[in-house]
């Protein structure tokens, strides 16, 4: 599973990140949110997909290898 | 209040939506009057205050608070504006807040220079300083077994760090804090004949403390203020009131509102408070919770920039749009059981701190501060019950809900 973040719809919740810090980065400057993987391991696909759907700007896109 | 009388009550803000009238701040009728919007109206027109739209479901008010092309920000974000804007004045030369009131893409470049003080990356060196807020507030009257939860903590936490972060002396808190308190529940001609003065107040002041940072810089905002450089020039004097102004509002004003609601709704939950005392691992879901159903602003106002629609209702260029956070977060289209507080409800995407390009500054300090100060409230006075009798209601509560007095009883400690 590919994780993305698509940076024109993140706002900097945060939200995704304190649900799942080991797979996102938060930008220092502004919170900013981006993948800290590309490729999701599958014990961590469940996770991504609950952190993708908490996101309020719905940002977080997953893609099916 | 009598069944029938509520349901009369209730109808006629659906048929006249008035957040500002002296009837609506109560505990529930808010709550129902949003639930009927939402059945029966979605797209509401109201003649209150010259007239607008009220959008009470979550996809519309999320769709419009993206859309800052067509709903522009500029003109005023909340209804009535209580400082309008100076006919034939520009912007750059209004009494505005900053970034809150100004449109892309300029809000872009003021947008970049204030995320970096707020961003996620601070709250490490910031949380330090909230809990020992939190600890000295609850020390000044955990012996005496009483105090009020609004007066002796939900105010002064926000309000002594706000002041804190943005470098102005922490003693004169009151001074900055109680203005905004009072204009935010005070009758919209009230609020309005006294804003433009202490925001000119504030400005001399916090103009006066940049001056001296600006040869001196502390770890402060109005530090960073006076040293930064927006597309190549120092900020103006305008902007470094209209950037902390905002600051300040945003800090002391939403975050009071929202733990008091907390507070009020654990005293009587007992059952949840005892299950957040055994697991204080579900205290980051339970602030999430009370922030969706205890949002303290209720909505904020948009201008359509053009002829437009929402939801299929004609919207006409220079018409005035509310959008109710209050009320997408309790839409049952979005959140199942929308009025039970489900602490580990996920997905929580409510929209308390706004969404889009807007988005609160604020939101990650907030949500620290509420953390914390339920965190400590529990564990040093776990028994708190509020005297309901006691209990009031701001007296408006159409811009942001919120308890002005919320007395309790606990064990001494």
């Amino acid at each position: 599973m590919k994780l993305r973040v698509d940076g024109a719809r993140c706002q900097g919740h945060a939200l995704c990140h304190a649900a799942a810090p080991q797979l996102f980065r938060l930008r220092d400057e502004d919170g900013h949110s981006s993948p800290a993987l590309e490729d999701v391991p599958p014990e961590l696909e469940a996770l991504a997909a609950r952190a993708a759907r908490g996101c309020p700007e719905q940002a977080i896109l997953l893609d099916e290898d | 209040m009598l069944h029938g009388d509520r349901a009369r009550l209730v109808r006629r803000f659906v048929e006249r939506f008035d957040h500002h009238d002296p009837e609506f701040a109560d505990e529930e009728i808010p709550f129902a009057v949003y639930a009927a919007l939402r059945r029966e109206r979605p797209v509401a027109w109201t003649d209150a205050h010259g007239g607008f739209w009220v959008v009470s479901r979550y996809a519309d008010v999320a769709r419009v608070a993206r859309d800052d092309l067509t709903f522009s920000s500029a003109r005023g974000i909340t209804i009535p504006h209580p400082v309008p804007p100076v006919e034939g004045l520009p912007p750059d030369q209004q009494l505005r807040m900053i970034p809150i009131d100004v449109d892309p893409p300029q809000f872009f470049a003021y947008r970049k220079l204030v995320d970096p003080l707020f961003s996620p990356a601070r709250l490490p060196h910031q949380e330090p300083d909230v809990r020992e807020i939190v600890g000295r507030l609850i020390d000044a009257f955990i012996a005496k077994g009483r105090c009020d939860l609004h007066e002796d903590f939900a105010k002064p936490l926000p309000g002594i760090l706000t002041v804190r972060i943005l470098g102005l002396p922490e003693a004169d808190w009151r001074r900055y804090a109680e203005p905004f308190h009072a204009a935010i529940h005070a009758k919209p001609e009230q609020a309005a004949a006294g804003a433009r003065d202490f925001y000119l107040d504030n400005a001399r002041a916090m103009l006066a403390v940049a001056a001296e940072r600006r040869s001196e810089p502390r770890k402060d905002v109005l530090s960073a203020l006076a040293s930064a450089t927006l597309e190549g020039r120092p900020l103006r004097d305008l902007e470094i009131f209209g950037i902390a102004n905002l600051i300040l509002v945003g800090g002391v004003e939403t975050t009071t509102n929202a733990m008091g609601s907390a507070f009020v709704y654990l005293s009587r939950h007992p059952e949840l408070r005892q299950r957040l005392i055994e697991s204080p691992g579900l205290l980051p879901g339970a602030v999430e919770e009370f922030l969706r159903v205890f949002a303290p602003v209720q909505g904020l106002a948009r201008t359509a920039m053009r002829d437009c629609e929402i939801a299929g209702q004609r919207i006409r260029e220079g018409e005035r749009v509310l959008m109710l956070w209050a009320s997408a977060n309790r839409d049952e289209a979005e959140f199942p059981a929308p009025d039970d507080v489900i602490v580990d409800r996920h997905p929580n995407r409510h929209l308390t701190f706004g969404v889009g390009n807007h988005r609160c500054l604020g939101s990650n300090l907030a949500r620290l501060e509420f953390r914390i100060a339920l965190e400590e409230l529990l564990r040093r006075i776990p028994d708190f019950r509020v005297d309901e009798a006691g209990l009031r209601v701001q007296p408006d509560v159409g811009t942001t809900f919120g308890y002005g007095a919320i007395p309790v009883r606990f064990t001494p400690g």
